[in-house]
């Protein structure tokens, strides 16, 4: 790691598209002593701010309701600047359950689920790595790939049956979305609801239990 | 005979189902009228009558017995081809001692036996060689009808419980949106102005007017938001849970459903008839009277049927009523002619009256209908499978719809209330609380600008969802447009309706997404054409990878299901762009 550089020599972008959450954010950040150059709410401020003010770092919120998702921005940003730090902050403690088939992590980029910030020191520390990594990177011959501390153990497959279920899509519906068979389908979500230690009987259904368990994980309703 | 199922027949008459006992006494009730009126009415005396019946009788236990002896047989001995060969003979068998056994027993309580002992053999085993594999195969096919008819019903079932449940949730999800959320939001506004008239008349501190509105946002606003989201999970399908009995009804679906499927099959229809039918009547008049009879009774029906099945497999528009009328006209039919044969030849007949082709021609309708019943299973399984699914998919569209609408219209709301109101109540609390401890006053007013502006009309910020196919291009691709260079061409001149200008609307988000994800594109030019009148080609093209590899997810899904497989993503190779074509059925 490179020397770390002082709060207010680092410009910052927040990306929020919840208003509470970008106030909280952009208060902390002043407060922390960050220098702030905006506060966007979708893909298209974000990326206006971001040619304008060229900031060092970028916190950037996963789930951006309709379009662009963070990745989305954050692989775009980083084509454009090799060293801009970049944060993914999430509800979520794997972005697979957003959206399948989502693009990769950019090179350098960290991902932080946003209940796990509960001090301002994390969220300094967190900027501060941001803005570190990227440096470490331009100078790094092979892309530095962050991996996510993910401690769900899913597959792939069961947080997209996951999704799918809180969705509402029957059997027939997943199996067909998914090129598989039915009885595949089955099976899977039974290995699933065990996995969750799920049983189904007259009083919870299981997909609606299913449904449930995806929502906490996703959003801790 | 195309339709003819042999596999089903082959199981009929091999199978498990093959001697249920429990359902021949229901096929025997079929036959036996016609023994009892046709050979029962020439008995004038009644002490005579009851002991013919009591004769008869007895030769049916005669009858049942042979079968139950040879039913042990048969499962212990009876394998692959020999089952159907033992089933015969064994049912034949059965003829056999019956025929016997009514001559014995008419010889015991001194009655005069009009046909003969062993012309009463010989019929037996004609009558009966085939009734064994008759019933095997109704009774397969009863069962394999139930079967069948059991997955669709609990199929029709859920689909109906679902419908149901989701319009009662459509109630109470109504009943919030009109009157609890509008009433919260009301009455929130009143606690918000009483606050904000204390700021401004009574220059009340700014952290405690925070203090409120932050308590607002995260009890009213918070807990309204969270019911309204746990009703959409409740949306979520209940699948799987049994049906335990389908209703009557469904029969009568079912039944509908089986003369909708296929015209009747005049040549097995005739052959059933005729083994019932003929043993019967020759054995009664074995003369020129009774081969008259059973000619002038066939050919009719032989003759009526192929007229119902040439008309039904032209028009398959009115198959039911076809179907129908071919039944009643068969079974009318015949019986006339019966009456025409009956006098003609006068003298050779014995006891028939009228009245009991009355009762011929009435049990000749059910039988109809019996067979059309089973006929599902053993003539035109396929066809009537193919039938309920066209039905279940007629359901499935409809439920599909409400699903979708009132998940959507309940999430919506949910994420609004949520996200929108109790966020901008929370972050105007944080501005306030920051203003006071900096002492910034534009910021406190701007803050109080805010709040009140929110207050004034909450719900204006709840999109309605109805667009314009050029509102709805320009509101996906806008919110792409700062990640890739977007051109667009649309020259869709005629009005479309909200389900085709939300499902292009997708499609061309779902293609930008793509080419941004997947393909790293830098420019895409979309365009939306009118190829045929009743179909709308979005075209996308773009200049990113050749990364055809994710075409297999959400996105060929979705396609898939608004183009009803139309759609083709290509790499072309002289232009060196991917191209991405969905065909749109355009519904009014």
């Amino acid at each position: 790691m490179t020397a770390s550089a002082s709060p207010e020599k680092i410009s910052v972008l927040i990306v929020e598209d919840e208003t509470f959450t970008r106030t909280i954010l952009s208060s902390a950040i002043t407060s922390l002593g960050f220098q702030l150059v905006g506060a966007a709410s979708n893909a298209n401020d974000a990326m206006r701010l971001f040619i304008t003010h060229h900031p060092m770092v970028v916190l950037l919120d996963l789930d951006l309701g309709n379009g662009p998702n963070g990745l989305d921005i954050a692989n775009a940003m980083r084509r454009r600047d090799p060293l801009v730090g970049l944060a993914l902050l999430s509800s979520m403690p794997d972005p697979r359950f957003l959206r399948p088939n989502l693009p990769e992590l950019p090179p350098a980029t960290l991902y932080q689920q946003k209940g796990k910030i509960e001090q301002g020191d994390e969220l300094s520390r967190l900027v501060q790595d941001a803005f570190k990594l990227a440096r470490e990177q331009n100078k790094s011959s092979t892309p530095i790939i962050e991996t996510i501390e993910s401690d769900t153990g899913f597959t792939d497959t069961q947080i997209e049956l996951m999704r799918l279920v809180a969705n509402g899509l029957s059997n027939a519906e997943i199996a067909r979305q998914r090129f598989t068979t039915l009885k595949s389908t089955e099976n899977s979500i039974s290995r699933l609801a065990k996995k969750l230690s799920l049983d189904g009987d007259d009083a919870n259904n299981q997909r609606v239990m299913i449904a449930k368990a995806y929502y906490r994980l996703v959003r801790g309703v | 005979m195309k339709s003819f199922d042999s596999r089903l027949v082959r199981e009929a008459i091999s199978g498990p189902n093959a001697l249920d006992f429990k359902s021949i006494p229901i096929y025997l009730l079929i036959g036996l009228p016609f023994t009892i009126f046709a050979e029962g009415r020439a008995i004038d005396d009644s002490e005579d009558l009851v002991l013919w019946t009591l004769a008869k009788a007895l030769s049916l236990v005669v009858l049942l017995g042979t079968w139950v002896a040879a039913r042990q047989l048969w499962r212990k001995y009876g394998t692959g081809k020999l089952k159907a060969s033992l089933l015969m003979a064994m049912s034949g068998l059965g003829g056999l001692a019956q025929g016997i056994s009514v001559s014995l027993f008419c010889s015991l309580f001194r009655l005069e036996n009009p046909v003969g002992l062993w012309s009463r053999a010989l019929v037996g085993v004609l009558f009966s060689v085939f009734w064994l594999p008759l019933i095997a195969l109704m009774t397969h096919s009863q069962h394999e009808y139930m079967n069948f008819r059991m997955k669709y019903v609990n199929e029709i079932q859920n689909i109906e419980r679902v419908t149901l449940l989701q319009s009662g949730l459509a109630e109470i999800i109504s009943e919030e949106l009109n009157a609890n959320l509008e009433s919260e939001l009301a009455r929130n506004k009143e606690m918000a102005f009483q606050k904000l008239d204390k700021l401004l008349v009574a220059s009340a501190p700014l952290s405690t007017i925070s203090k409120e509105l932050r308590e607002i946002a995260n009890v009213n606003i918070r807990e309204h938001s969270h019911r309204l989201w746990s009703l959409s999970h409740n949306l979520v399908r209940r699948e799987g849970e049994g049906v335990a009995k389908p209703p009557k009804f469904m029969t009568l679906e079912m039944f509908r459903l089986t003369l909708e499927a296929s015209p009747l099959n005049p040549i097995v229809y005739t052959l059933v008839i005729t083994s019932l039918f003929a043993p019967v009547v020759i054995r009664n008049q074995p003369n020129f009277a009774g081969i008259s009879v059973v000619i002038s009774f066939i050919l009719p029906v032989l003759i009526l049927q192929w007229i119902g099945y040439f008309i039904a497999s032209k028009s398959a528009r009115h198959r039911i009523a076809i179907a129908i009328s071919t039944i009643l006209v068969t079974a009318i039919v015949p019986v006339v002619s019966l009456a025409a044969t009956r006098a003609r030849f006068p003298d050779q007949f014995y006891g028939l009256s009228s009245t009991t082709d009355y009762v011929v021609g009435l049990l000749l309708i059910a039988m109809f209908f019996v067979l059309t019943l089973g006929k599902s299973t053993v003539l035109s399984h396929e066809a009537v499978a193919k039938s309920a699914t066209t039905e279940l998919l007629k359901s499935q569209v409809l439920v599909d719809y409400i699903n979708v609408e009132l998940a959507l219209v309940s999430r919506k709301w949910a994420q609004f209330v949520h996200g929108k109101l109790q966020s901008q109540l929370l972050s105007i609390a944080t501005t306030l609380e920051r203003a006071h401890q900096f002492g910034n006053v534009e910021l406190q007013m701007r803050a109080i600008s805010d709040a009140q502006m929110l207050f004034s009309d909450p719900i204006e910020l709840f999109d309605t969802g109805d667009r314009t196919l050029i509102e709805e291009v320009d509101f996906r691709i806008g919110l792409w447009a700062s990640l890739i260079g977007i051109t667009i061409n649309a020259n869709v001149p005629r009005n479309l309706s909200q389900v085709t200008i939300k499902q292009i609307g997708t499609v061309v988000e779902e293609a930008l997404s793509n080419s941004v994800r997947h393909g790293l594109a830098e420019n895409v030019h979309i365009s939306i054409l009118l190829p045929e009148e009743n179909t709308i080609e979005i075209v996308v093209e773009d200049d990113g990878l050749d990364d055809l590899k994710h075409s297999q997810g959400i996105g060929s899904a979705l396609f898939d299901q608004v183009s009803n497989g139309n759609w083709s993503l290509v790499r072309v190779p002289e232009s060196v762009r991917t191209r991405l074509s969905v065909i749109i059925p355009i519904y009014s």
